[in-house]
């Protein structure tokens, strides 16, 4: 049986400084409190800055004496998140757990994974390779994939969506044009 | 002091009949039930430092915070009980009445008298001086001890006696007799671990990590500390001989048995290693057992109420020995000497896991 009183000042805890600690934390159903959603801002400095990073967060029955269940939503270029699920490798969350931390401290380490990878222990073999072999490469992908998939709402790109065309070919069409939205379309247009 | 210092990481309430651990660190006595591993070995939440003890109550730590936060303190007793009816089917003891509950004068040493500044805890729950060699407890009778690192001081103890204390009485309290029993306690001699294979208690390697468990043999002594030349980088250390400890010889099948989930009701060793025996009589749902030298040396005979989960053991009671049985489990720990136990239960999961799909 979880520990829904810890699990409650949890919650309230995450909310106090959302403001500084570039971290946020939502139920995503108010009656069920083990299934959350995390946000996380980015790390300065990296080529993840500027991008929202949203993580799903399950709490087992057992919580806080085993680790909480966390993947990225967000896709996400890292070498100790897979790319594809978005499965993230990470010894707080397995072994190294310890029911003194909380889904507030392991958010942090999250985001000090993302300033700090871990080539040498990877949950993606293909980054990782990059990572090692050609630095600047990887770099470049990763800001491409937090500018795709991570950056808040671009302004323009409800209304391309309206328009028909799909998510991922709006979002890189913009940014390829400067975020300008009618250059845009009509490379969008010109492409169909 | 205020209440937030009283919270206890695991639940993020107050501590409630407070358990402290070797290193220092203070629970409330389920949390800290709750966060031991029952198959191997187990380790602090805060500092990681490996745990081998069931928790017991520290009577004059429960005791000031009762003293102190009364309504907080029954709000809690309240809620615990509650959890233990519906969730745990066991109970915590019940702390007895003590004499200057609540202030400075309860944290006395159980070796000396005097009052235990620096203080730290046995895995007992007695209060005594910090001290960096191991040994046993100090009280008649008491099975507790100071693992063979030490005791470090316990944070939490140490503020309310610096609050309570005027910096004099704090100084006069620190350097009493306790001090001479450490330094004689600090570890075995240091000629008589020349030759020998040792296990050190952690090792900085060259690129700087910290690992536990190294071990090496000592091959000299100089200026007190022992010279150690270590099996992983073929390279010498110089390390207090408190810091290291012996590699006993292998041990028989029977002697390394590991009883999962069974923990000693009166030394608290958890779980339980080697010959482990049961009591027939106690009808508690979590049972009466004791480890083979605590049944050895008759804690299941004495007078004293000896359970460590308030069980109503009497001294009539039979006490029958637990069969090995010998599981998978133990199995592939023999055969893998390498793998944590943790690691062994995983892959059991994980191929009970392919064979099911």
């Amino acid at each position: 049986m979880a520990d829904i009183n810890r699990i409650k000042k949890e919650l309230k805890d995450c909310a106090k400084d959302s403001e500084t600690s570039g971290l946020e934390v939502k139920l995503v159903d108010e009656a069920n409190l083990l299934h959350w959603k995390g946000a996380i801002k980015g790390p300065i400095g990296t080529p993840y800055e500027g991008g929202i990073f949203r993580i799903d967060i399950v709490l087992p029955s057992d919580y806080p004496f085993v680790p909480p269940k966390m993947k990225y939503d967000t896709k996400i270029w890292h070498p100790n998140i897979s790319s594809e699920s978005g499965a993230i490798c990470l010894d707080i969350l397995k072994n190294e757990w310890s029911p003194a931390l909380t889904v507030r401290t392991a958010l942090i380490s999250l985001q000090a994974l993302m300033s700090a990878p871990e080539p040498d222990d990877p949950q993606d073999a293909v980054v990782a390779k990059q990572y090692k072999e050609s630095h600047d490469e990887y770099c470049a992908t990763a800001k491409f994939w937090t500018e795709t998939y991570a950056s808040p709402k671009m302004p323009g790109l409800d209304m391309l969506l309206s328009m028909g065309f799909g998510e991922e070919k709006a979002k890189a069409a913009l940014l390829k044009c400067d975020m300008n939205v009618d250059a845009a379309m009509e490379a969008l247009l010109s492409e169909a | 002091m205020d209440l937030e210092e009283f919270c206890c990481a695991i639940c993020l309430e107050t501590l409630y009949k407070p358990a402290v651990s070797h290193c220092g660190h203070c629970f409330c006595f389920w949390c800290f039930h709750h966060g031991m591993s029952n198959l191997g070995s187990s380790h602090c939440p805060l500092c990681r430092a490996e745990l081998r003890h069931l928790p017991a109550i520290c009577e004059p730590l429960h005791a000031y915070i009762c003293a102190t936060f009364p309504a907080r303190a029954a709000e809690r007793a309240a809620a615990t009980k509650l959890e233990e009816r519906q969730s745990w089917h066991a109970e915590a003891p019940e702390p007895r009445p003590l004499a200057g509950a609540g202030t400075a004068a309860s944290f006395a040493c159980a070796g000396c008298g005097g009052l235990a500044a620096p203080p730290a805890v046995l895995t007992c729950g007695h209060v005594v001086h910090a001290r960096r060699g191991g040994g046993g407890c100090p009280v008649d009778g008491c099975v507790g001890q100071a693992p063979e690192g030490g005791l470090a001081p316990c944070g939490l103890i140490d503020a309310i006696l610096r609050k309570e204390l005027s910096a004099e009485e704090y100084a006069a309290a620190s350097a009493c007799g306790c001090e001479r029993v450490r330094r004689e306690r600090g570890g075995p001699p240091a000629e008589a671990l020349v030759g020998r294979e040792v296990q050190l208690r952690s090792l900085r390697t060259e690129d700087g990590r910290a690992v536990e468990g190294v071990t090496g043999v000592v091959v000299g002594e100089e200026a007190g500390e022992l010279v150690v030349e270590v099996s992983v980088e073929s390279r010498e250390v110089r390390v207090p001989a408190e810091h290291v400890s012996l590699v006993e010889a292998a041990r028989s099948a029977e002697e390394s048995y590991v009883h999962f989930g069974r923990g000693c009701d009166g030394c608290g060793v958890y779980p339980v290693v080697g010959r482990c025996y049961r009591c027939a009589d106690c009808s508690e749902a979590i049972g009466y057992d004791l480890c083979g030298s605590c049944y050895d040396a008759g804690v299941h005979t004495r007078d004293a109420p000896s359970g460590r989960f308030n069980q109503a053991h009497k001294p009539e009671h039979n006490l029958v020995e637990v069969r090995q049985v010998v599981t998978v489990v133990h199995q592939l720990q023999r055969a893998h000497p390498e793998l944590s136990l943790e690691q062994i239960v995983t892959l059991v999961n994980a191929h009970v896991a392919e064979h099911q799909n």
